[in-house]
Order: structure tokens, then C-alpha cells, then sequence
């Protein structure tokens, strides 16, 4: 023992040797520190929680919509990106400011599309990579699946779409609403196609009938009164919302089911076949905007299976055109490797835009311009379709199809930002509040 | 099982002598019985993980960590330091009394860090290296702040020097 450890021991005799439940008091003070920790890792959940909750909606409502400016040529753009989340919703008072190029569904599962199952849409501009959800309160339901439950119109200014009092029309321009009110009785199920002078819609309707309701087939003129016609096309129709197409004066309506095309007058009713063997299933019907052709794309039915462009006896996609004033009619189709597999409307007197994708493994889709009179058919690119775009549900504004595709850029994503500047706020958040659980922690101890 | 089992037991068992370390860290009955009680607090927080480690260790580091913490926070109204020695500290260090008021007055003018390094290496009877790792500093540090502590001590304080307890043990 040093001579130092005496004189220190010396002095800590001065220190009585009295205590009062100090033990006691140390574990109430424990157990409380243990409580102001557990709330204060609450209140920062709640933090990180809050922030998040508030921060993202709050900042994708950030986004804006800018009206096409000068020198921006109107067109197709040539690649369509996924719908950024931080886009903002257009619907009746807000505008998108411009005609849209293309009207998207989006894949119902998992790809963060909002609204209902029924109403995954969204729009991307004309001169723009402006893409907004469409707000489209009240729409109906589709009568056939795989097609959207709205349609633009061929100058991508207005969406049309049903609702249960009719048909409501949303000027993507401007953002105001009308609606076409449904004769007394009837109920607007889907708009199924647009007349290409915009002046026209083909809907399908739902009326009572003894058994169950009877799925009906109709027109009616987009004009400040409108005005409804049920023309006779000679066969009852089966609700195929792929299958009916106007002709561009909105004064014909074309039709194709039971592998038949038929052409009817919308005034008087009087039908004619123009076309057999087209297929069976959900065949898709355009009119070219001259109004002298109609293309179709049909499903092949089983006897045409060894017909496959590619030589195999797989099912495929077989496309056809008729000349309205002399009957002629033509086959078009895509290489071994590819296929058809859906028609968005005319461009020139020869030029479609068709849905292409490999055959077989799954791969990406196309949107591409087909020139249909050439041997081997003649395609170009349009537009690719990332995936969360579904490629059966896409429409078109038909005036831009055949005017040159414009490049696009990707959309800036700033939901990324979004997420992170919201992870920060959380971690802030929590960070404050364990700084103020220590401080509290430090100060009760003392 | 109660979280907080044979945390009194031991409390009971080692106060004494833990209260004897937080006199001599602080110098003031006060805040010894202040700073025992915190260490003991965070002691309780801990005691599942510590109760069957050594815990006299633990709670003698966290008063060591905590006076000269402490001293950190109160560096604005500490004492000052005086030119003389208090006139008790200069009568002989026969009187035991008075040779504790000469020790405490000598402590007390030492800055709490070097305080804590001459309890912890001539009270506790630690190593260097352990007073390093209860200190939360390095070996080199330690030595320094133990040869300052020393010097100043000889200095503020000769009379302490003439203590004989032990022939041949010098300050």
C-alpha cells in the first residue's frame, strides 16, 4: 500500500456512511429512463410514420402539368414510359392543358396505378412528356374485358367514358365536362369507338329484358343535344367491345362477330357483309380515316392454323383489309418470330399502327407502323411499351398516327426524391426524438 | 424473474465503498451521494446484462466517466482555484483530521480528470492500463495526466510529503 492510497483513504473517511433506499431510488429512476425510452421509440415510429404519410402525398401533388409550348410539334412519342407516381390527376377543373398522344390502362396488380380496379388509366400529351392519371369519377363498367373503359377521341382532346347516366365526355384541354344523358331507360355499359370527325361515339348499353338484361348496340352524336340511334345490324350483337368501329362521318358503323364483318348504315340500319372467316374471337376492327377500308385482326380459327406466317400450326393473329368500293380484300401479317396482336387505327390509305410482340417467350411490345400493300409487309417503330404499361389496354389519338413520331424523354421522377427526402424526415424525426428521450434520460438521472 | 434481482443486495453489500470513490472523485459529501446515485440509476438500467459480469466495475467507470463529465458541464461555475492553501491545510499532519482537510483541499485543486486518474491508480490500485480503459482514454494519457497530478500535488501541497506512514513510500 502506497503512502497516497493512505492519505486518499484518509480522506474518504470524511464521507458518512449513510443511505436511504438508494438502491430503491435507483430502480425507480431506471424503471422510469426504461419508460421514456419506450415512448420516445413510439413517438418516433409515429414520427417516421407521420412524415411519410404527410410528405408524399403532400409533395406528388407536386407535380405539374405545362401546356404545350412553341415549336413543339405535336406526335407519337416514340417510347412511353411507366406513369411516375408523383404525376398529377386531370379530370373535370384540372386540365392537362393539351391533346394526349396516347391513353394508358395500366396493369391492375402491383404497379401502384391509383383509383379502382376499374380505372387504371392515365394520359401522356401530344407535345409533351406530360403524363397524368385520368380522375374520372362514375365510370361503368366494361362489357368485355381487356379494353379500356374509356376512349379519346381521334384529336386526343377528349377522353370519353360511361357513366350510369350516360356517357360524360372530359376535355383533356381545358378540364370541363359534359355529359350525354342516356334516353330514359337505358344505361351506358362502355364507349366503344369514335367516330374519326369526332362527331359520333358507338356504346354499348344494358336494357331490361325478360330474363336477364339484353346487351344492346348504339350510337349517339357528340353535339350540344345529342342524339341516339340503335342501328340493325342484322345479328344480335355479343358485346364485343373490339369489335365495332365507325366510319370517320360517323354515318356507318362496321361490325365483327361470328367471323363475319358486316357494315351497317347508322340512319337506316341496312347491313352488308363484307368479309368471312375472320375469326371468332374478339377480332379488332379500324376504319381508315379516308373511309374506304377497314382493317381486321382476327384470331385464327382452327383450319387456318397451317397458314401460320411462320410455318408453324400455332395459333396466331391473321390481318385483313377490304376496299369498301370494290370489295377487294388483302391479308397482312409479320415475319416468322413476331406477331399481330392488335390494331390501333389508320394512318395512310395503307399504313396501320399495329401491336407487335415476339412470338412465343414473353417480350417486349410495339407499337409499329405497318404498310400492309408490300411483300414482305414493311413495319417501323413507333413506340415501346415498358412493362406497367398493359398493352392490350392502350388508346390512341388517330390524328397523330400518321404524323412523325416525336423523341421523348423520360419524365423526371422525382418520386425518388419524394422517398427519400420523406426517409430523412423520418430519420430526423427520429433522431430528435431519442435525442430529446437522452437529454430527458440524462436530466432525471441527475 | 424480476429484472432488477440482487440489484439491493448489492447495492447494500458495496455503498460504502463506492460512496468512498464518489467522495474522493468529487471532494463534497453532496455530490458524491448525487454521483453514486447516478452511476447506481444507470447501473439498475443495465443490471440484466451486468448482474452477472462485474458490476462493482461498471458502476465505479460510470462514476469515473460521470465526475469528470460533470466537471465538463459545470466548467462555468466550479470553484476557483486559490493562490494559498485553506489555513487548515498547513498545521501538522499528526492531527489526522486536519491531514484529511490537507488531502481534500490538495484533491480539490486538482482538475477532476487528473482526480480520477490518482484515485483510480493509488486508491483503487489500478493498472495504467486499466485506469485507461475506465477512463475511456489512452495508456499515453493516463501516464501524463498521473505525472502532472503528482507534480502539482508536491507542489500545491509539501506538507503531505512529510507523512510518514510507511517509511520509504514517498509521495
Amino acid at each position: 500500500m502506497t503512502k497516497l492510497h493512505t492519505l486518499l483513504d484518509v480522506a474518504a473517511d470524511t464521507m458518512p456512511a449513510h443511505a436511504d433506499n438508494r438502491a430503491e431510488r435507483a430502480v425507480m429512476t431506471a424503471r422510469r429512463v426504461r419508460k421514456t425510452r419506450v415512448v420516445a421509440v413510439v413517438v418516433a415510429a409515429v414520427a417516421a410514420v407521420l412524415a411519410g404519410s404527410v410528405v408524399v402525398p403532400l409533395a406528388s401533388r407536386l407535380g405539374t402539368i405545362e401546356p404545350a409550348g412553341p415549336g413543339e410539334e405535336p406526335g407519337l412519342p416514340d417510347q412511353i414510359y411507366p406513369v411516375p407516381l408523383h404525376a398529377p390527376s386531370v379530370g373535370e377543373g384540372a386540365a392537362l392543358g393539351q391533346p394526349a398522344a396516347y391513353l394508358l390502362g395500366g396493369v391492375q396488380s402491383g404497379d401502384g396505378w391509383f383509383g379502382e380496379s376499374c380505372c387504371h388509366m392515365a394520359v401522356v400529351g401530344a407535345s409533351t412528356d406530360e403524363y397524368a392519371f385520368l380522375d374520372v369519377p362514375g365510370m361503368t363498367e366494361v362489357t368485355g374485358g381487356g379494353a379500356l373503359n374509356a376512349r379519346l377521341a381521334p384529336d386526343g382532346r377528349v377522353i370519353a367514358y360511361a357513366t350510369a347516366d350516360g356517357v360524360r365526355l372530359l376535355n383533356l384541354v381545358d378540364g370541363s365536362g359534359r355529359t350525354l344523358d342516356a334516353p330514359q331507360g337505358w344505361q351506358v355499359w362502355s364507349v366503344l369507338a369514335w367516330s374519326g370527325d369526332g362527331t359520333r361515339l358507338a356504346v354499348a348499353t344494358g336494357a331490361p329484358a325478360p330474363g336477364g338484361t339484353e346487351i344492346g348496340l348504339a350510337t349517339v352524336t357528340v353535339a350540344d343535344r345529342a342524339s341516339w340511334s340503335v342501328p340493325d345490324l342484322g345479328v344480335q350483337w355479343n358485346g364485343s367491345p373490339n369489335g365495332v368501329a365507325l366510319s370517320p362521318d360517323g354515318g356507318q358503323i362496321a361490325l365483327s362477330q361470328d367471323g363475319e364483318l358486316r357494315v351497317a348504315s347508322v340512319a337506316t340500319g341496312a347491313a352488308r357483309v363484307l368479309m368471312t372467316g375472320i375469326g371468332t374471337v374478339d377480332p379488332k376492327v379500324v376504319w381508315s380515316r379516308d373511309g374506304v377500308r377497314i382493317a381486321v385482326l382476327g384470331f385464327a380459327t382452327s383450319p387456318a392454323r397451317a397458314d401460320g406466317p411462320d410455318g408453324s400450326k400455332a395459333d396466331w393473329y391473321r390481318g385483313r383489309y377490304v376496299d369498301l368500293a370494290s370489295g377487294n380484300i388483302g391479308v397482312f401479317g409479320v415475319e416468322h418470330g413476331f406477331k399481330l396482336s392488335a390494331l390501333l387505327g389508320f394512318g395512310g390509305q395503307f399504313h396501320l399502327l399495329a401491336l407487335v410482340s415476339p412470338s412465343g417467350e414473353a417480350g417486349r411490345y410495339t407499337f409499329e407502323r405497318l404498310e400492309v400493300t408490300t411483300v414482305p409487309l414493311r413495319r417501323s417503330t413507333v413506340t415501346h411499351l415498358p412493362d406497367g404499361i398493359d398493352p392490350w389496354q392502350i388508346d390512341v389519338a388517330a390524328a397523330l398516327i400518321e404524323s412523325p413520331s416525336r423523341s421523348s424523354t423520360e419524365p423526371d421522377d422525382i418520386t425518388r426524391v419524394i422517398a427519400l427526402v420523406a426517409a430523412g424526415a423520418a430519420v430526423i424525426a427520429l433522431v430528435a426524438v431519442l435525442m430529446i428521450g437522452r437529454l430527458w434520460r440524462r436530466h432525471t438521472l441527475r | 424473474m424480476d429484472r432488477y434481482a440482487g440489484f439491493s443486495e448489492f447495492v447494500q453489500t458495496r455503498e460504502r465503498a463506492l460512496l468512498r470513490t464518489a467522495f474522493l472523485l468529487t471532494t463534497d459529501v453532496q455530490l458524491a451521494e448525487d454521483l453514486l446515485q447516478s452511476a447506481l440509476a444507470k447501473a439498475a438500467l443495465h443490471w440484466p446484462r451486468i448482474r452477472n459480469g462485474q458490476p462493482e466495475a461498471y458502476i465505479r467507470s460510470a462514476l469515473y466517466r460521470e465526475s469528470v463529465s460533470r466537471w465538463r458541464h459545470r466548467r462555468g461555475v466550479t470553484e476557483v482555484p486559490t493562490a494559498s492553501m485553506p489555513e487548515r491545510a498547513g498545521v501538522s499532519p499528526e492531527d489526522e483530521v486536519d491531514l484529511r482537510f490537507a488531502v481534500i483541499a490538495a484533491l480539490r485543486r486538482l482538475p477532476p480528470r487528473q482526480r480520477a486518474v490518482l484515485v483510480l491508480r493509488f486508491y483503487e490500485d489500478l493498472s495504467e492500463g486499466q485506469v485507461a480503459e475506465a477512463l475511456g482514454c489512452s495508456v499515453g494519457t493516463v501516464k501524463s495526466q498521473t505525472h502532472d497530478a503528482l507534480r502539482r500535488l508536491r507542489s500545491m501541497a509539501p506538507e503531505l510529503a512529510e507523512f510518514r506512514p510507511n517509511p520509504g513510500v514517498l509521495l
